[in-house]
């Protein structure tokens, strides 16, 4: 966003609180930098709304009239356009509004139908590519090609881990840390499984898992380790105390990675990492970027209790006693909600201020920019030379006895101001970069800004981006976050999801079988059963007596005729090879004789079931 | 322990290549008190094994070639009278030593093969009413073809039960022959194993204490119920005709930790119990005809059941 759009932006949340301002209004309520800010973005005639006569003022825009003839002279239009005077939209005629409403409509189908598809896309090829390929390597296949027994899966093994890692959660807090790691156990195997990692099924072990994971070794080793632990644990009667669990948790974030976090599982002091140590993930909430706030993890390291205020300060959350210093960063609060800070601070606190916040500033007159500072400011009083590399603006103030410069500007004007107010102070930065990694690396910055602060005993609590005024329902709790689009997307994605896996309407259970068997099943199922008693070839010559009177019923070119020739007719039809054929055949006809043979039950067995399969051939039982 | 153990098999693996899994699964079975049946065809290296294992841990070695005209006391021994002195003496059989190697068992009747039953039980031979104990450590390594079975005596249930382990061993891969032929080249002589200057790693007596070792191995009560689960699945399956005994079970738990305490653990974990699944329970199920019809083998019907009963995961 441009700078002329940061002002306008701010002017038009002042409209938003206080209603349409009126110009006198806007004097009043910001004397100084918005009223300036905003003329000079007007003057700039840079805004549509100062060059397009046809434009069209929505009603926040109309509420910046007031300041429409201060820049008459680099934006006319926007004179021209409060005044009233708003051209009449061209009215279309009948058939051109009907068409183009109905190509409006069919271009917002045609866009809502691609966004699905391409969902539905995103999905089925997560599904199809995702788990495919360890899971086609992983899936055992049996000798013969067919799998020998069906393999369920288990319902809560299907992508049930945050489950496991709540109750891990539940069960650490109530000191129950064995079964605890026993949760976080199965929450990383479901976590690993759920990412098409490993296979997870009720009888594999940890030990098939690892190697499954084999093509990685990173995670393998991670996993390696806290299976020796967990196992240790549920199998070897090993007592797991806080700090073990703590351990163990720090073995599994790899494999869970934000998961955990999301969870709170670990505590916030991996803030804090032992030197030499790997980077704890837990880094990144202090912010590691050159915007981030690493100074909140030197606090921490410093053991300076620091903590993220989230509620207002009015109301049932009031800055508490062991709260020495408050850091006021941008957030969401509205402009009456700082009585409460200023009374804080007039009790003996002290507030750091890095963005505007109206009471404190009205009472010392403090305002921000835009004058840039300078390269350099230079901190006061100059004992000896000690030079700040400036960021951002300058203040404006008058100074007063309770109002004195901690660092002053090249051009004079105040960079840090301290102002005294009851038994506490209030120091005012000129923007929160001036605490971001960025200012902190640049020069002697760090050093410079903690003597400048001095901050006081007791914990600091920072207002900022996650402060916010309570919301009336959970969908504008949402909407205040930011996270409606995301919302949207996810919502369409569960619904391509659920278009794509369709929706269950009872509880699922296997398909019924046929129960309706073949004949030949229930002759080799006898067959069996007589094996057991070695009588099986009493079932095939019972058998045979009638299965070859079938086969010559079948093959009228084969009746009649010898067994070589009724085998040739029978392979002749059924396309199968004749040796085969020939050899059931005899084997039948010899069973049916009576003939003494030595052969045994899994022969017998074997000639039922080619003799049964060549009937089904055949055409089976009319 | 874990240490002694990679080293007995590192050793023994200098001169028997490409079978660690053969000689893990001895030495396992060595160490669990239990006895082992090694199924594979000729040539493959099994009697170079034993006469390795026995030379490296320093124990007595004796092999007993059964055939079919073999007779009890041929094994056991028995009282002879010395005309000298005028009375009876017990004359030791081979079945007195600490490594026995039963090639081709089962090319005796069942009467000779019956004649190993005590001594594989209970580690005693009782001749005309006197039990005489053997030396321990005590373990029988039997071998059998499963090629040939014209002119053989299968071994019957009982006897197969006694056994702790039955393994397979099939022809090395072409990797490892090249191997077998280059060492073969290089003047190595199976025949002449003192030329491979095996190192003594360990000693009967430490072979002992590690036995005692293994009884303290820890298992959980998770893993018992997984046992019993698997075997009691072995009885209700619907390829099998013959489930495993409680034997079985024991075998399993007894195989299980010592698995644990070859990897250096006090305490069984699953794997333990999956790895050796296979091995003890092979020999100790009968598949049903028409499982055998559509070719299954009792390790696919083993694996099926592992597949299938849940792996303990949680904590009691």
């Amino acid at each position: 966003m441009t700078r002329a759009g940061l002002v306008l932006a701010a002017g038009l949340a002042l409209s938003a609180s206080a209603g349409p301002l009126r110009a006198q209004d806007a004097s009043e309520a910001d004397p100084h930098g918005v009223r300036a800010a905003l003329e000079a973005s007007l003057a700039s005639g840079a805004q549509p709304f100062c060059r397009d006569p046809k434009h069209v003022l929505s009603e926040r825009e109309r509420a910046l009239c007031p300041f429409a003839a201060q820049a008459a002279q680099h934006c006319p239009a926007f004179a021209a356009l409060c005044a009233g005077e708003q051209p009449e939209p061209e009215q279309e005629s009948g058939w051109k509004f009907v068409l183009g409403t109905l190509l409006r409509a069919l271009g917002v189908a045609l866009f809502w139908v691609l966004v699905l598809a391409a969902a539905a896309l995103a999905v089925w090829l997560a599904l199809r590519l995702l788990p495919a390929s360890p899971r086609a390597r992983l899936e055992p296949t049996s000798p013969s090609g067919s799998d020998p027994v069906s393999e369920p899966d288990l319902p809560e093994f299907e992508r049930a881990f945050q489950a496991h890692l709540e109750r891990a959660r539940q069960l650490a807090a109530q000191g129950l840390f064995a079964e605890a790691a026993a949760e976080v156990q199965l929450g990383v195997v479901l976590r690993l499984d759920a990412l098409g990692l490993i296979l997870a099924r009720r009888g594999r072990t940890n030990g098939d898992y690892a190697r499954d994971l084999a093509e990685k070794p990173e995670l393998q080793a991670a996993f390696g380790a806290l299976t020796h632990t967990t196992e240790a644990v549920q199998f070897g009667g090993r007592r797991l105390d806080q700090g073990a669990y703590q351990r163990l948790l720090e073995q599994a974030a790899p494999l869970l990675g934000v998961v955990l976090l999301a969870f709170g599982l670990l505590s916030a002091s991996g803030c804090a990492t032992a030197p030499g140590s790997a980077p704890s993930p837990f880094a990144t909430l202090c912010g590691v970027g050159a915007e981030g706030h690493s100074l909140f993890c030197a606090l921490f390291d410093a053991e300076h209790g620091v903590s993220q205020r989230f509620r207002p300060l009015e109301g049932s959350d009031p800055i508490g006693p062991d709260v020495g210093t408050v850091l006021v960063l941008p957030n969401h609060l509205e402009e009456g909600a700082w009585a409460g800070l200023q009374s804080w601070v007039e009790a003996g606190g002290v507030a750091v201020l890095a963005t505007p916040v109206p009471k404190l500033d009205q009472e010392f007159s403090v305002t921000r920019g835009p004058a840039a500072c300078g390269a350099e400011a230079a901190v006061v009083p100059a004992s000896e030379k000690r030079v700040l590399v400036s960021v951002g603006p300058s203040l404006t103030a008058q100074l007063t006895p309770t109002l004195r410069p901690r660092a002053l500007c090249e051009t004079g004007e105040p960079y840090i101001l301290q102002g005294s107010l009851g038994q506490g102070h209030v120091i005012f930065l000129p923007g929160p970069d001036v605490l971001s990694n960025a200012s902190l690396v640049a020069g002697d910055n760090a050093r410079l800004l903690a003597n400048l602060l001095d901050l006081p005993e007791g914990r600091v609590e920072v207002i900022g981006e996650l402060t916010r005024d309570p919301v009336s329902s959970p969908l504008s709790a949402v909407s205040a976050a930011g996270l409606t689009p995301w919302l949207c997307q996810l919502l369409l994605l569960a619904a391509a999801f659920a278009a794509y896996r369709g929706v269950a309407f009872g509880r699922r259970v296997e398909a019924p079988a046929d129960l309706r068997r073949r004949f030949s099943e229930h002759v080799q199922a006898l067959g069996q059963r007589w094996a057991e008693q070695r009588a099986s070839r009493s079932a095939l010559s019972a058998y045979a007596g009638y299965g070859l009177e079938v086969v010559r019923e079948r093959v009228p070119a084969g009746a009649g005729k010898s067994s070589a020739d009724l085998a040739r007719a029978v392979a002749r039809k059924t396309g199968r090879e004749h040796a085969p054929v020939a050899q059931t055949l005899e084997l039948a006809r010899r069973a049916r004789e009576g003939e003494a043979d030595v052969s045994n039950e899994t022969e017998d067995l074997r000639a039922l079931r080619d003799l049964g399969r060549l009937i089904e051939d055949l055409g089976g039982i009319r | 322990m874990r240490s002694t153990c990679e080293a007995i098999c590192n050793e023994v693996g200098r001169v028997v290549v490409g079978q660690p899994e053969l000689v893990r699964q001895v030495l396992v079975a060595l160490l669990a008190r239990g006895h082992v049946l090694i199924e594979g065809v000729p040539g493959v290296g099994k009697t170079l094994l034993v006469r390795c294992l026995a030379s490296v841990l320093g124990a007595e070695f004796k092999r007993i070639q059964f055939t079919p005209d073999l007779m009890p006391t041929d094994v056991t021994g028995g009282n002879v009278f010395d005309a000298r002195k005028g009375e009876f003496y017990f004359a030791k059989g081979p079945v007195f030593t600490q490594l026995l190697l039963a090639d081709e068992i089962n090319r005796a009747p069942a009467k000779t093969q019956s004649s190993l039953l005590e001594a594989m039980q209970e580690a005693s031979v009782t001749v005309d009413g006197v039990s005489r104990p053997l030396p321990a450590p005590f373990l029988v390594i039997a071998t059998q073809n499963p090629v040939e079975s014209q002119g053989t005596y299968p071994l019957p249930e009982a006897q197969l039960d006694r056994f702790l382990l039955q393994a397979l061993v099939g022809h090395p891969t072409q990797t490892v022959e090249k191997q077998i032929l280059r060492n073969y080249v290089a003047g190595f002589d199976a025949a002449r194993l003192e030329r491979a200057e095996l190192q003594r790693v360990a000693d009967p007596s430490v072979v002992l204490a590690m036995q005692a070792y293994v009884s303290h191995v820890r298992v959980d009560d998770q893993i018992v119920d997984y046992i019993s689960e698997l075997v009691a699945r072995t009885r209700a399956h619907p390829s099998i005709f013959l489930g495993a005994s409680p034997r079985g079970a024991l075998g399993l738990v007894a195989a299980a930790r010592t698995h644990a305490a070859v990897h250096g653990r006090d305490f069984v974990i699953p794997d333990d119990v999956q790895a050796y699944a296979a091995p003890v329970l092979r020999h100790r199920i009968l598949l049903q005809p028409d499982a055998e019809l559509s070719n299954q083998r009792a390790d696919d019907v083993i694996e099926a059941i592992l597949r299938e009963v849940p792996v303990p995961q949680g904590v009691r």
